[in-house]
């Protein structure tokens, strides 16, 4: 026994000191002698987004030699606790992978992150429009560039609809109101649950966002009131179901994979393009096809009720040691035809034009995504808040909705408190930009 | 020969009291720094004297709320699932051919953790024309909506936490193993019956594994995580809206580290008041084979 | 009654009993892992099949989700991350055996100044979150110099940081009499000897449980690892694990997902099968003699 114990202890000696020496490479970039630079490129992502996101750091090394990319990437899971902890400690990568509601966090004054102006003369952006920046922009110093547009919108299962004569898809929501009437009992042709979806039909009336770009409400309780109505009538009325039912039905989880919606009961759903592209593969492997109808219309419409975003965007740490290089493998990713070339669409479809005709002439856009280009293109849109999905925000109204959707509160009562307690929680963000 | 002792015990506990100074003192003493400061992870924490510990007792119903439903949970959770890991350990302690297989059964689920399958896996349970639901309309029974409901939700939780009992039966099966067997032999001659022995000689001698599992499991399910976390996101209605769900929100979603903090240190506090009456109630009930008292 | 009738009846009762035992054995085992079988079927399905059906069988046996998941769209195979599994959980497991067996018997074995504090301070560190203490350890660790290396996940351990471990030693050391500690003294064992020859071999079954459960959660963990590591070579099982079902980016192939959650099961599932036979081991063997 005690041989046994002598050999554990030099067995745990061996180990530290293996430990030990491998610990001094650290966080930091290491630089190799011969003039190589090393910057740190993080992201977060599914097993085709690291596969085409590391083609495209080979290509930029092979084209910049005295460059190497470190990947850092995980799945989203964690991930938000991996950015805080390293942006707190000041150990973010070089170039990173940003979601749009974190600059509120990150960055409230605009300087938590490096301003990408400095390096227009590195970073193409001919590419984007104004209005496009204008959401990685805080206090006139660009953050972030948007890697892609997300738009809300209405995806159907087209199968089901001509299974039961729907072969034209209706204009207005009295339409889909038909159409519930034409389809069996237990079919749903759109479903919609969120406050997000209430919110297209109330942009749509009045051609506003729900939140500006300070975080104020821009509709009154009347005009909430009356988008809360609207949604109860549509779950009267068989458009969609109520939200007890997709509880039960969806969970905590996709509608992709979802058997109502794989066995076509859940016809249609309201959701962001980017995400659509799994609906359709999954749907596709039961025989049906995904569509994209057009948004339907209300009488009086100021707007077109297409709620756009951008998905994620591309920042750099003001920390980096080398940021020429950093900013030349940005503009390689989002502009140079190789890199955008093998950065396909795993990010969804880039909004940069020119990375998107490199794509299209060279054929790599799928259907459902060129229907989504389609329709994206063909809306205007309202641009949703930076403050739109926050956490704290997005707690408030999402509870609000499910209290309404569970029947613990009437819709006079939910437009109050989502003015109360969304705006106590903007207050409450707003508190770290002073 | 006494002091000799002393210096003997501190000796084997070095090196926990320096991985303690080292490792575990500071990020404590941090974190209750913290709390009393507003601390949103990019700048540095300013310090605010109680107000956080004001905030969350006075304007934040959730927080309350989340005391209330995860004392539920643990009230539900724990005794059912000890019981259970008792009862198992005891019939996995039988020599049976093939109990190996069945030990091994038993513990998959517990193994499995929070694992991802284990969201799929609930779902595949508990929508609305999952398994279950279809067992109890095969039954004659009405669909249930298990997450629409904040009892039906709470349910889940409480299965799923009484599904992964594997790791309290593990520690009760040990524990039986540890009881010397000439103690039951004597018992056997004696002549008593086996529900007498179980009672009389089992229980009390497995008294320091009891009441080890009741502490870490009221513990672990006070900061439950994993559960509401996968399953049910916190709703319907933030019914299942456990506090370690709400300090995780306010800690990486909502970068108000220093309210977590404050939230932490009070989820402490009750933990450290329970664990100090069932320690306190321990002299009369544990029983220590060493006589000692500690 | 003749000694032959009271044998019989007696084997008669024990058959009959077994039976019993057997019986609701299996019943538990059907509904404890009927839900892991699923899973096994699923991760041969298509993705429609698994969300679309609730019986096991799939109907084409499709091996290509484990080949697939295996290689994972990352620069290296699972075996990598396997590997990196075992090079943080092995030396965890060992020390974790050792600090904590040390720690446990300066606790129940001798009387020191502050015992009692210092005890409470190893409950108390089970009370706080972790969420809260994530960030200064992190800032500790990156002053150190120590991010991107398996030292923050593996130290710790190397000085008994984990109090369940420590509390559980406790407890089962508190039910050995110590008349057999002094025994030992007037058989010539100084302290070391007692702990080594005396205590340790009659805490075989708790042993066992540590490494048991040191070894499936440290395999398990995933969010330490994460939070430490940034270079995805040195990425264990668990985070790979992650990463091949991601859902934040469209399309997640969940056959893939199930298959590769089951694969990660195998090491922990091996280890217990074979340490719950010790466990019997232990008994027969008359490890524990009264």
């Amino acid at each position: 026994m005690k041989r046994l114990t002598k050999k554990l202890l030099i067995a745990s000696m061996t180990v530290l000191a293996c430990l030990g020496l491998t610990a001094c490479s650290g966080n930091k970039s290491a630089d190799t002698k011969d003039g190589k630079v090393t910057i740190r490129f993080s992201w977060w992502g599914n097993d085709d987004r690291h596969k085409d996101t590391l083609k495209a750091i080979k290509a930029f090394e092979k084209a910049n030699p005295k460059i190497k990319v470190k990947a850092e990437y995980s799945g989203w899971d964690g991930f938000d606790q991996k950015m805080a902890t390293q942006i707190s400690g000041g150990t973010e990568a070089d170039v990173m992978q940003i979601n749009y509601d974190w600059y509120l966090n990150f960055s409230p004054k605009g300087e938590g992150f490096a301003d990408l102006n400095k390096y227009k003369k590195i970073i193409d952006l001919s590419g984007y429009s104004d209005d496009i920046l204008k959401a990685g922009e805080i206090n006139g110093k660009l953050n972030g560039i948007p890697h892609g547009e997300n738009t809300r919108v209405i995806a159907v299962n087209k199968d089901i609809l001509n299974k039961y004569g729907i072969t034209e898809y209706p204009k207005t929501w009295t339409g889909w109101e038909e159409v519930a009437k034409k389809l069996p009992d237990g079919y749903y042709p759109v479903e919609f649950s969120t406050f997000l979806d209430i919110i297209c039909y109330i942009t749509q009336k009045t051609g506003k966002s729900f939140l500006d770009e300070e975080g104020n409400i821009n509709y009154s309780q009347s005009e909430l009131k009356d988008g809360f109505d609207w949604y109860q009538q549509m779950v009267d009325s068989g458009v969609s179901p109520s939200r007890k039912w997709v509880m039960d039905t969806v969970g905590h989880d996709s509608i992709a994979t979802t058997k109502e919606f794989l066995n076509g009961k859940l016809t249609g759903f309201f959701d962001w393009t980017a995400v659509l592209n799994s609906f359709s593969t999954n749907l596709k492997q039961t025989g049906m096809t995904l569509d994209i109808p057009p948004f339907p219309e209300v009488e009086g419409a100021k707007s077109d009720g297409a709620i756009k975003k951008p998905t994620m965007l591309f920042s750099m740490s003001k920390h980096s040691e080398h940021p020429k290089e950093a900013a030349k493998f940005l503009n390689f990713i989002l502009n140079d035809p190789e890199g955008v070339k093998a950065m396909g669409t795993s990010r969804g479809l880039p909004v940069n034009t020119n990375a998107q005709k490199i794509l299209e002439e060279n054929d790599q856009i799928d259907d459902i995504t060129k229907k989504a280009i389609s329709y994206s293109n063909a809306t205007k849109g309202v641009m949703e808040s930076r403050y739109m999905e926050l956490s704290q925000i997005a707690t408030a109204y999402n509870d609000i909705t499910d209290s309404f959707g569970v029947g613990k509160i009437n819709s006079k009562e939910a437009a109050k408190q989502i003015i109360t307690k969304v705006n106590a929680a903007v207050k409450q963000v707003k508190s770290k930009a002073k | 020969m006494k002091s000799r002792k002393r210096y003997t015990g501190l000796l084997y506990l070095t090196p926990w009291l320096i991985g303690t100074l080292v490792f575990t003192i500071y990020p404590f003493v941090s974190s209750l720094f913290y709390s009393f400061t507003d601390y949103d992870l990019i700048s540095k924490p300013k310090f605010i004297g109680i107000a956080n510990y004001v905030e969350m007792f006075t304007s934040d119903p959730d927080f309350l709320n989340s005391l209330k439903v995860t004392i539920e949970y643990t009230i539900l959770t724990v005794p059912i699932q000890l019981t259970f890991a008792l009862f198992l350990a005891f019939i996995l302690n039988f020599k049976l051919k093939g109990i190996n297989f069945f030990r091994t059964a038993y513990y998959v689920p517990s193994i499995l953790g929070g694992n991802v399958a284990v969201a799929i896996l609930w779902k595949f349970l508990f929508t609305k024309e999952g398994l279950v639901n279809q067992m109890i309309t095969s039954l004659g029974g009405k669909q249930v909506g298990w997450l629409s409901s904040p009892s039906n939700a709470m349910f889940v939780l409480v299965i799923l936490g009484v599904w992964q009992f594997g790791s309290s039966m593990v520690i009760f099966l040990s524990a039986l193993q540890q009881i010397p067997l000439d103690l039951y032999e004597a018992a056997q001659v004696d002549g008593a019956k086996k529900w007498t022995i179980f009672f009389k000689i089992t229980i009390p001698l497995i008294t320091p594994t009891i009441f080890f599992n009741l502490v870490m499991q009221l513990v672990n399910k006070l900061q439950e995580f994993n559960g509401p976390f996968l399953i049910t996101n916190g709703g319907p209605t933030k019914s299942t809206y456990f506090t370690s769900l709400i300090i995780y929100d306010n800690a990486f979603k909502n970068f108000r580290m220093g309210y977590a903090s404050a939230m932490s240190w009070i989820l402490f506090t009750i933990i450290a008041i329970l664990a100090l009456v069932i320690f306190k109630t321990s002299d009369r009930w544990v029983y220590y084979s060493d006589g000692g008292n500690n | 009654m003749d000694a032959e009738t009271i044998n019989n009846k007696v084997r008669r009762n024990h058959l009959i009993n077994a039976t019993w035992r057997y019986i609701l054995l299996i019943v538990t085992a059907i509904i404890m892992i009927y839900p892991i079988i699923w899973l096994l079927g699923a991760s041969f399905k298509t993705n429609a099949e698994i969300f679309g059906s609730i019986g096991f069988l799939p109907k084409h046996f499709d091996w290509s989700s484990y080949v697939k998941g295996w290689k994972t769209g990352t620069e290296y195979t699972f075996a990598t991350y396997f590997l990196n599994s075992f090079k943080i959980v092995i030396p965890k497991v060992i020390f974790t055996v050792v600090s904590c067996s040390l720690t446990a018997y300066a606790f129940t074995r001798f009387e020191f100044p502050g015992k009692n504090f210092f005890f409470g301070i190893v409950i108390a560190t089970l009370f706080l979150p972790a969420v809260v203490t994530r960030i200064p350890l992190y800032l500790m660790w990156r002053d150190f110099h120590l991010l991107d290396t398996y030292v923050p996940l593996i130290l710790p351990t190397l000085f008994a940081q984990e109090s369940f471990f420590v509390f559980m030693l406790v407890q089962f050391m508190r039910g050995i009499p110590r008349e057999y500690d002094e025994a030992a003294i007037i058989d010539g064992c100084n302290s070391f000897q007692i702990l080594i020859k005396i205590l340790l071999p009659m805490m075989k079954p708790a042993l066992i449980t540590v490494v048991l459960f040191q070894f499936i959660w440290s395999m398990n963990d995933f969010l330490q690892p994460l939070i430490y590591l940034s270079s995805v070579s040195k990425f264990p099982v668990a985070i790979a694990l992650k990463m091949a079902t991601d859902a934040s980016s469209g399309f997640v192939p969940w056959n893939q997902t199930i298959a590769m959650s089951l694969i990660a099961l195998i090491p922990s599932l091996v280890l217990f099968f074979s340490a719950s036979r010790s466990f019997v081991d232990g008994m027969s063997a008359g490890g524990i003699k009264g």
